[in-house]
């Protein structure tokens, strides 16, 4: 047996190799990538009926294996070097219009036909690492369309963050990151080939921007951005949907990303490598913030929870649910929608719906969660959870952020507000934004606040005094 | 080979055209007739912007009076080309400009004429007129999807798109604004959802050549704002055909052509963007451009949903049957005939001949009655050989007992009379009163006015048992408007009625009319009117009825009580639901099927199988002072009514338009009466009935009697209590008046405080809710239910026969403050255990003397007692007559002073605690009708019953008595114990009579009909051969039962 295999094998690899040498056209064209040139079309034209959601006619393609697994008809959807008797093919190319795939739909264009045809007369090989592993997380990185020239209207902004020395600011644009000199509210530079909408910009040392974003419902990714080239440098990874929280640590050697697509995964920032990915939220995954000490990644989510994970295992540490507390002061259950953690005493502030932002520490919140001993009991203790009473309004306060000892918030009232931390006295508002404001970033000693609106307009404040600095619209 | 979805495809491949699916070609070929005129729905076209477009409807009117849609045959041109297109009646504008429209049709033609104006200015997507209508249209937000309570997939809309405040958000700004996206339009998640770009769990809801997707990207390219803030507001829609066309072959299409009104005056065409549904796929469907497609003969509602707004039009399909032909001796003299025959002729269907009178005089004892006429009932009937028997014997039926006892077990469903819920008698008191009020005909309209209007102790008002029988504002809001509106309102309570045009505000409209009543124990108290906010809104709801809304044009003013102008509203001749609603009910009962079913689900997406009957029955029925008992009659003398049940060829697919009777299987009263009848195991009614008549009589001669009695009955009271050194008179209670903890309630409470009230004719100067307790004994306690911290009222006099000392002694549970005659006498926060602290010397001087209580509640039940203690040393108190304190007041006072109405309620409280009038009382509430479960006011628990669908009267709906087939119920009939015993002992029935009489009789008492031949024969052979002669009555019985025209009503 064992002395035929190597025969048998080698006897295979010839033979497919003949076939793909068949079928290629006199002309040479580039050859198909499956997850480059395929995937794609499968994931936006078949995935809707065949995919994750729906199996239609028993039959998914959004992983290799089932792509190439028959459905309810039985017949091979994929025949190596035969597209004429590959089903996948004949039913795209069917002229009744009661057959033809996608079902009630527009017909692929002629070029995605192609591709398919292409690919399946080229042997339908698979270029990927996991056979059963969804096209969304095997798929390359995106190549992004180049950012418009001139904007037709505002675009929203999630991202607001100073330089190191406050000087810049970062904000998202579309299809790229924009900087603006904090000062005079004018547009220094524009940097591309980035995800339609970007959800959060760190500004880290070196001058890299880490970038989370992407394309909602279809797309995510967390990147970094080299400012000195104004290139993408490194994407750490891609997902099913829009990441809507990245942040690195304080040694700068390790990245968080937390997606709308559930998952959390932390990246080592020198290798690239994922050390691990999470999906512990039940539902959108909206924050995501590192202990100052590094030891844990806090996730928040719209589930109405905080995860604590260790930073390098992925172990999840323990589940923070001061957000949706049936007894005590602040009951009732509000979906977090932002994270920030106080570098100088390592608490966690979470803030979301409901009428007060949560000052809480993850080793006290796994001790107070205690054990099923202590299950009733502990239902009625106090906690440690200290509430600021933000102000905010029923649809929710949608950023967080702390520097030298205040706490900026915002939300969909269109008023930021400034606290103290340790008595959480509020020392200032900034209302008249007039708009949902959707985050908050200030310089690293808390005197300088930027806020970015619905409306595209992003306005940077003075917290002694209170003045607007700068006030422009996102834009260019 | 290419496979064909359907016939009609193929046939259309190879060139056969089949003209209308599957009607009958044949007749559609025979001689077309001619287009007389034709005309155009609108007759002028005013275009105002780039993007306006207008659906055009041709009508023709046919040489034999029918119409027909010519809207996709018709030719129409635009006389000047450039300014308008058109394109299957639908006109787009083109340029600014004016011209004509030549609409051709056959040999006929007209012209209309155009204008395009602002074709030049923006005109951008209204949110709320267009965004939101479309993404109903495209069913986003209906209940299945994100129109759900809790949304689909983190995503929520408003229901059908009733909160355009949530949906403006959740579409735009909610979820990080992950779903619009203003830069790149077809990038938003809302378009690409739909369209299955991206992965969508509710599947293919939108295309790209949609109206949907056009306004919604370009709602979103414009900035994805609501922008419709200052825009009018549409205040109802116009279909057009409506509200009824009756549509023959060959021309089963028809365009339907929808307008929005607006506030301002303006109307603007929404065919394209209105949602359409049908209420008979079966008969007809329609596209989302609004062109109806009849597929078989019915009627159907077409629905029209725009925004809030909800209209419906009944579009009849017909056929041409082949082989039909109406009856030649079919006579019409009932318009009830009139109308449904109207019907029957319309769609074809050949009406069943009259049934035998065997079977009549079983159905119409069993609908009337709930029992079985007797075998000597039925022989008398099968041998009047005079005309007319059958309408005496439904006048004489009308007139029993039996008749007004099975309707009240009907009405009694429905008002919930259920001795556990109306404890202490009260089921007992209020099924009796809707007994007696239906054997008095009391017009209907009366009879609902009592019972909402009623306030109370609903153990001596029984029409009060209404609200007692139900426990909450909501439920009487419901329960209300589904028994008398025929609404199921519920849906309302969190959203819009999903499919009918009930708002949210009119639920607490109606909410707001009950939401003073308050239930203290059995007492329906009327507080105070503070109305009934929209949870949504928060807004507080003026009542039903006071109000103009889009249902009620012209409002009633509201008086003391909202609850008489919304009975005035309900019970007016006007009003569109209460007539038609409760003949509906009627109708139902005596047909097996109401017109409009089920009989409390009147909407127009509903439609009447008749709506000329209904409408017929309904006039009749106001115009006649409510008088359900003229209904009864008018619809058990129609040919209708008496007909077969027998079907025949050309009316077997016939299920809603009455051209037979239904069989119908027995309810569980009648089934198990029927069976207490034909085993002999219950007496036959007669007599028990004609003793309930008797009674009847009886009592009112004793009432006359007592009335004389009067003067006799008084004096011996008054000298009792001219005798005593004191007695006891009159209580009155206040509400209670809540606070935040007791001490509060204790120390702040003080309505009466303010003007300590020394008499009680200023009671009612201090507001407040306060009820003289008439029947309150003197020596009685009080008990109130659990409530927060709370202080109460309670106004007590005593009149002093001479100066005496007396030791007043309060048992409380929490506190209590007393004045006496104005002036503070006792006053503890907090109860102690020492008694004596309760005791305290009162002097109580000759004449009345004026106590007011405060009892304080702290929170839980709460019971207080007041005592007047004498004798050596103060131990008791003097034996008062046994009459209450208010009672012997009124004796106290001269006769000839008293009010009317102080002259009753001496008169009633004799006759209450008369011996006499209660047994006889008894005797026509019950009085051994009590073994025939039709003829019971209050249901007897049984398995058998249950198992046949008794319901648990627990809520308004007909619904609750089940009419479904069980197996339980096949056991139960085949050997279940009820049976078993009641066939054992049938032997003593018939014991004596020899077979061929047996065999009639038994056959005459369960099918009201004499054997057949065949049976007879059968039947006698058995007895004969039979050993045991007790056993084979037993075995022929059993099987009778257990025939299929024994357990149903035919």
């Amino acid at each position: 047996m064992m002395s035929l295999k190597p025969t048998r094998d080698l006897l295979f690899s010839l033979l497919t190799t003949a076939l793909v040498l068949g079928s290629q056209p006199l002309y040479a064209a580039k050859p198909v990538s499956f997850l480059k040139d395929v995937a794609p079309i499968l994931m936006t034209r078949c995935a809707g009926c065949h995919g994750p959601k729906k199996s239609s006619g028993n039959f998914r393609a959004h992983t290799f294996e089932f792509l190439t697994t028959a459905g309810a008809s039985d017949e091979s959807p994929v025949v190596q070097g035969k597209p004429r008797q590959s089903l996948l093919f004949q039913r795209i190319m069917e002229s009744d219009t009661d057959l033809r795939m996608p079902q009630d739909d527009d017909p692929l264009s002629k070029t995605e036909i192609e591709t398919i045809r292409q690919w399946i007369s080229e042997g339908a090989t698979f270029d990927g690492r996991n056979a059963a592993a969804s096209f969304s997380f095997l798929m390359p990185p995106r190549e992004h369309p180049p950012a418009p020239q001139k904007y037709r209207v505002a675009v929203p902004v999630f991202a607001v963050t100073f330089s190191p020395d406050g000087k810049q600011i970062a904000t998202n644009g579309y299809n790229e990151v924009l900087i603006w000199d904090s000062a005079s509210g004018e547009l220094e530079r524009r940097v591309g080939n980035l995800p339609q909408r970007i959800q959060e910009i760190k500004w880290i040392k070196d001058d890299h921007l880490l970038v989370g974003g992407g394309t909602p419902g279809e797309y995510g990714e967390v990147s970094l951005v080299n400012l000195a080239s104004g290139k993408r440098e490194a994407v750490f990874g891609t997902f099913d949907d829009i990441v809507l929280d990245v942040d690195i640590n304080s040694r700068e050697d390790r990245i968080a990303a937390g997606s709308a697509g559930l998952q959390s995964r932390v990246y080592n920032r020198t290798t690239g490598e994922m050390l691990w990915q999470a999906q512990v939220h039940s539902d959108w995954v909206t924050g995501v913030a590192f202990s100052p000490d590094g030891a844990y990644v806090v996730t928040t989510s719209r589930d109405q929870t905080a995860k604590v994970h260790e930073t390098e295992s992925g172990t999840l540490f323990t589940t923070y649910n001061g957000h949706r507390k049936q007894l005590g002061s602040y009951t009732g259950r509000f979906p977090i929608y932002d994270i920030a953690f106080d570098p100088k005493s390592g608490s966690v502030l979470t803030i979301g719906e409901g009428k007060a932002l949560r000052i809480w520490n993850p080793v006290q919140a796994q001790k107070e969660n205690g054990d099923a001993s202590d299950m009733e009991s502990r239902f009625f203790k106090k906690g440690h959870t200290r509430f600021i009473e933000h102000k905010g309004p029923a649809e929710g306060m949608f950023a967080v952020s702390i520097a030298a000892g205040k706490v900026f918030t915002t939300g969909a009232n269109g008023v930021a507000r400034v606290f103290e931390f340790t008595s959480g006295e509020m020392l200032r508002e900034f209302p008249g934004h007039e708009e949902w404001v959707y985050c908050v970033g200030s310089v690293a000693d808390g005197s300088i606040v930027a806020t970015g609106t619905f409306a595209g307009v992003v306005r940077v404040m003075n917290v002694e005094s209170g003045r607007v600095v700068a006030s422009f619209e996102v834009s260019p | 080979m290419t496979k064909f979805k359907s016939v009609t495809q193929a046939l259309t491949v190879i060139g056969v055209v089949s003209a209308c699916g599957s009607f009958s070609p044949i007749a559609a070929l025979g001689q077309a007739p001619e287009v007389e005129s034709i005309s155009v729905v609108p007759d002028s076209i005013r275009l105002t912007s780039r993007r306006s477009i207008l659906q055009l409807v041709v009508t023709g009117k046919l040489s034999n009076g029918r119409h027909v849609d010519l809207t996709r045959e018709a030719t129409i041109k635009s006389v000047k080309g450039d300014i308008v297109s058109v394109e299957n009646g639908r006109v787009s504008s083109l340029q600014n400009g004016k011209t004509e429209l030549t609409v051709t049709a056959g040999s006929r033609s007209v012209s209309v004429p155009v204008t395009v104006t602002d074709f030049e200015k923006p005109d951008p997507i209204s949110f709320k007129h267009e965004t939101l209508a479309v993404i109903t249209k495209q069913g986003c937000n209906a209940g299945s999807c994100h129109g759900s309570p809790e949304g689909k997939g983190g995503f929520s809309l408003s229901l059908f798109a009733f909160d355009s405040e949530l949906d403006k958000l959740s579409l735009v700004r909610f979820g990080f604004n992950r779903r619009t996206n203003v830069y790149d339009p077809t990038q938003s998640l809302i378009l690409k959802k739909p369209l299955l770009r991206v992965p969508h769990v509710g599947g293919k809801k939108l295309r790209t050549d949609d109206v949907a997707y056009q306004v919604l990207r370009d709602w979103i390219y414009e900035g994805a704002r609501d922008n419709s803030a200052d825009q009018p507001k549409c205040i109802g829609i116009d279909i057009y055909p409506g509200p009824t066309r009756v549509l023959h072959p060959p021309h089963l299409n028809q365009q339907v052509r929808v307008t929005a009104r607006f506030a301002d005056g303006a109307s603007r065409d929404v065919t394209r963007i209105a949602t359409y549904d049908t209420s008979h796929d079966e008969v007809a469907s329609i596209t989302a451009d609004g062109l109806v497609t009849g597929h078989q003969r019915g009627q159907t509602a077409i629905t029209v949903r725009y925004l809030e707004h909800l209209e419906s039009i009944y579009l009849t399909f017909c056929e041409e049957v082949q082989g039909y032909q109406w009856p030649k001796n079919e006579p019409e003299d009932n318009y009830v005939d009139k109308r449904v025959n109207d019907r029957l002729r319309l769609l074809q269907f050949t009406p069943s001949p009259l049934c035998s009178d065997g079977n009549f005089i079983r159905r119409i004892y069993l609908d009337l009655t709930g029992l079985l006429p007797t075998a000597a009932q039925t022989r008398a009937f099968l041998a009047d050989e005079l005309p007319g028997k059958r309408a005496r014997l439904i006048d004489q039926i009308l007139d029993t007992n039996e008749f007004s006892r099975f309707q009240a077990l009907r009405m009694a469903d429905l008002m919930r009379v259920n001795s556990k819920v109306l404890t202490d008698g009260r089921a007992r008191l209020f099924a009796d009163w809707i007994s007696e009020a239906i054997h008095g005909n009391m017009p209907f309209d009366t009879m609902v006015t009592r019972m909402l209007t009623s306030t109370g102790d609903s153990k001596q008002i029984p029409e009060a048992n209404y609200f007692a029988a139900i426990p909450s504002v909501q439920d009487v809001t419901e329960a209300t408007a589904q028994l008398f509106m025929g609404s199921r309102i519920q849906c309302a309570k969190c959203h819009n009625h999903p499919f009918e045009n009930w708002t949210q505000d009119d639920y607490y409209r109606i909410g707001s009319v009950f939401s003073h009543l308050q239930q203290d124990g059995s007492v329906i108290r009327s507080g105070q009117s503070t109305g009934m906010a929209n949870p949504r809104t928060g807004q507080i709801m003026k009542p039903w009825g006071t109000v103009k809304t889009a249902k009620i044009p012209r409002p009633i003013a509201a008086g003391a009580d909202t609850r008489e102008a919304f009975s005035e509203w309900l019970t007016s001749v006007s009003n569109p639901y209460f007539a038609r609603v409760e003949v509906n009910r009627i109708w139902a009962h005596l047909m097996g099927r109401g017109i409009v079913e089920p009989v409390d689900d009147f909407r127009s997406s509903n439609p009447p199988s008749n709506v000329e009957l209904l409408d017929a029955l309904a006039r009749d029925f106001s115009d006649n002072g409510f008088d359900r008992k003229m209904i009864f009659r008018v619809i058990c003398n129609s040919r209708a009514y008496q007909r077969s049940t027998e079907s025949n060829e050309m009316n077997e697919r016939d299920s809603e338009l009455f051209s037979h009777q239904l069989v119908r299987l027995m309810t569980a009263e009648q089934l198990t009466d029927a069976i207490g009848y034909v085993t002999g195991t219950i007496p036959t009614i007669g007599d028990i009935s004609k003793s309930v008549d008797q009674a009847r009589a009886d009592l009112e001669a004793r009432v006359t009697q007592l009335e004389q009695d009067q003067p006799a009955w008084e004096k011996q009271l008054v000298a009792r209590a001219a005798g005593l050194p004191f007695w006891r008179g009159e209580f009155w209670e206040s509400g209670q008046f809540n606070a935040k903890d007791p001490k509060k309630a204790f120390d702040e409470v003080r309505p009466p405080e303010m003007n300590l009230i020394d008499s009680a004719d200023k009671l009612t100067t201090l507001g407040g809710d306060w009820i003289r307790q008439r029947d309150k004994k003197p020596t009685t306690g009080f008990t109130y239910a659990k409530t927060g911290a709370a202080a109460r009222y309670v106004y007590h006099n005593v009149f002093a026969n001479a100066p005496c000392v007396v030791k007043m002694r309060v048992t409380v549970d929490d506190g209590m403050k007393v004045w006496q005659n104005g002036v503070l006498v006792y006053a503890v926060e907090q109860v102690v255990d020492d008694p004596n602290v309760y005791l305290k010397e009162i002097d109580l001087a000759k004449g009345w003397n004026v106590f007011l209580f405060k009892p304080v509640n702290k929170g839980g039940a709460y019971h207080f007692h007041i005592q007047f203690l004498m004798g050596p040393s103060f131990e008791s108190e003097p034996a008062y007559p046994d009459i209450s304190g208010y009672h012997l007041a009124l004796l106290h006072t001269d006769a000839e002073k008293r009010t009317p109405e102080q002259h009753t309620a001496l008169t009633n409280r004799q006759q209450q605690t008369d011996g006499r009038i209660k047994e006889l009382q008894k005797k026509i509430g019950g009085g051994g009708l009590e073994s025939y479960a039709t003829q019971r006011s209050l249901p007897e628990g049984s398995v058998f019953l249950k198992t046949f669908g008794q319901p648990e009267r627990m809520s308004p709906c007909l619904c609750d008595r089940s009419n479904e087939p069980t197996l339980d119920q096949a056991l139960q009939l085949l050997n279940g114990r009820h049976v078993f015993d009641r066939v054992q002992e049938s032997v003593s029935r018939f014991r004596g009579m020899d077979g061929e009489k047996l065999v009639n009789e038994l056959y005459l008492s369960a099918f009201s009909r004499y054997p057949t031949k065949k049976e007879f024969q059968a039947a006698t052979a058995f007895m004969s051969a039979a050993d045991h002669p007790d056993e084979a009555v037993r075995d022929l019985v059993w099987v009778i039962i257990n025939t299929q025209e024994f357990m149903f009503q035919h």
